[in-house]
C-alpha cells in the first residue's frame, strides 16, 4: 500500500460484467415474470371468495342433478314394470328413501367439493409462499419470455374451464416455480 | 435514476408496464411498481455495489410482495383459524341443506304431478334425514379443515416458513 493509494479491493472487469447482467437479468425478471406472478397470485386470492365457493357449489350441483334424476327414474320405471301401485305405501317409502339418498348425496358431495375448493386455495398459498422464498432467498434472472406467455395463457384458458380450473392453476404455479428455480440455478451470481 | 435513500433504481415506466389488480393490492397493501436495479454502475466497486443494490431490491420485493401473504397465511392457521373453520363448516350445512330443499321440492312437484300429496310421514323422514345428513356434512368440514391445516403447518409450507424467515433474508 502506497501513500494516499486506496485499500479497497477494485472489482475485476469479469465481475463488474457479472454484475451487470445478473442486474438486468433481475430488470427483466421484474418486468415480465412479476406481473404474471401477480397475476397468479391474485388468481389464488379469488378462490375462496363467497362468488367462487357459489359457482363451485352450482357446478357441482349441475354435475350430480342429471346422474340422480336419471337413476331415480330407472329405478321408478323398474317398480311400474313390476306392477307397483304408485298410490301404494311401499311404493311412496321406496320413493322417499331415494329422495332422501339423492338429497344425501347431493349435500355430502357439495360440502366436499367446497372443502375441495378450499384446499386449493391453500395449495395456491403454497405455491405463491415458495415463489416467494426463491424470491427473498437469493437472486434471479431473467426468463424465457416463450415459457412465462405459455403459463399466462395456460391460467386464462383453464380460468374459462371451471372443472380444470384450480387444477391447472396449481399446476401452472407449480410452473412458475419450476421455472424460477431454473433461471436462479442459470443465473450469473449469487 | 437511483432513489438515494433505498438506492434502488426506480424505472419511469414500471408502473405503466403491469397495473396490480384491485383485489390483490387491496387485499395485503402492497405498493405497486416494481424494483428495479440500475444495471450501469460506474467506479472500482461497480460491481460490489450493483451486488448490493440486487440484493437490497430482491429482499423488499420479497418484503412487499410475499411477506404479507406468509402472514395472512400463519394468521388463518393461529388466531384466525376458528373463525374460518366455523365458515367451512357453516358453508357445508348451508349447502346440504339447499340440496335438500330442492330435492324435496323437485320430488314434492313429481308426486304432484301423480295427483298425490306428501305423506307427514313421508315429511318427518325427510326431516330426520336431513338432520342427518347436515350433521354429518358438519363433522365433515371439521375433520377436514383440521387435516388440512396440519397438512399445511407441518408440510411444505411449514417448512418454507421456518427455513425462511426475515432474519435469515
Amino acid at each position: 500500500m502506497s501513500g494516499g493509494g486506496s485499500n479497497k479491493i477494485k472489482d475485476t472487469k469479469a465481475q463488474k460484467a457479472l454484475a451487470k447482467i445478473a442486474a438486468k437479468r433481475f430488470n427483466l425478471y421484474q418486468q415480465y415474470y412479476v406481473p404474471l406472478e401477480n397475476q397468479f397470485m391474485s388468481d389464488v386470492f379469488k378462490m375462496n371468495s363467497p362468488t367462487e365457493m357459489e359457482n363451485v357449489q352450482s357446478f357441482v350441483t349441475a354435475l350430480q342433478q342429471p346422474k340422480f334424476q336419471k337413476q331415480k327414474v330407472m329405478q321408478e320405471q323398474q317398480m311400474f314394470a313390476q306392477g307397483a301401485d304408485i298410490t301404494s305405501g311401499q311404493f311412496q317409502d321406496t320413493s322417499a328413501q331415494m329422495t332422501n339418498a339423492q338429497a344425501r348425496g347431493m349435500g355430502t358431495g357439495t360440502a366436499e367439493a367446497l372443502s375441495g375448493q378450499l384446499d386449493r386455495y391453500y395449495q395456491g398459498m403454497g405455491n405463491i409462499i415458495a415463489m416467494g422464498q426463491g424470491q427473498a432467498g437469493q437472486a434471479m434472472s431473467g426468463l424465457g419470455d416463450v415459457g412465462a406467455l405459455a403459463q399466462k395463457r395456460g391460467i386464462a384458458e383453464a380460468q374459462s374451464d371451471m372443472s380444470s380450473y384450480a387444477n391447472t392453476l396449481g399446476a401452472a404455479g407449480t410452473g412458475l416455480g419450476l421455472a424460477y428455480g431454473y433461471s436462479r440455478g442459470k443465473s450469473g451470481y449469487g | 435514476m437511483a432513489d438515494p435513500t433505498t438506492n434502488l433504481y426506480q424505472g419511469a415506466s414500471m408502473t405503466d408496464t403491469y397495473d396490480y389488480s384491485g383485489g390483490y393490492q387491496n387485499m395485503y397493501n402492497q405498493t405497486p411498481g416494481n424494483y428495479f436495479v440500475d444495471p450501469y454502475r460506474t467506479g472500482d466497486q461497480a460491481a460490489q455495489d450493483t451486488l448490493a443494490d440486487l440484493y437490497e431490491a430482491e429482499f423488499q420485493d420479497y418484503l412487499n410482495r410475499f411477506f404479507p401473504v406468509e402472514q395472512d397465511l400463519i394468521q388463518q392457521m393461529t388466531t384466525g383459524f376458528e373463525g374460518l373453520q366455523q365458515e367451512e363448516i357453516g358453508r357445508a350445512q348451508q349447502a346440504t341443506a339447499t340440496q335438500y330443499a330442492n330435492v324435496q321440492g323437485q320430488q314434492a312437484r313429481r308426486m304432484a304431478g301423480y295427483g298425490l300429496q306428501m305423506s307427514s310421514g313421508y315429511a318427518q323422514d325427510a326431516s330426520r334425514g336431513e338432520t342427518s345428513a347436515i350433521v354429518a356434512a358438519r363433522n365433515f368440514a371439521r375433520l377436514r379443515s383440521e387435516e388440512r391445516r396440519d397438512q399445511i403447518l407441518s408440510g411444505g409450507i411449514g417448512s418454507a416458513l421456518t427455513q425462511k424467515s426475515v432474519i435469515s433474508g
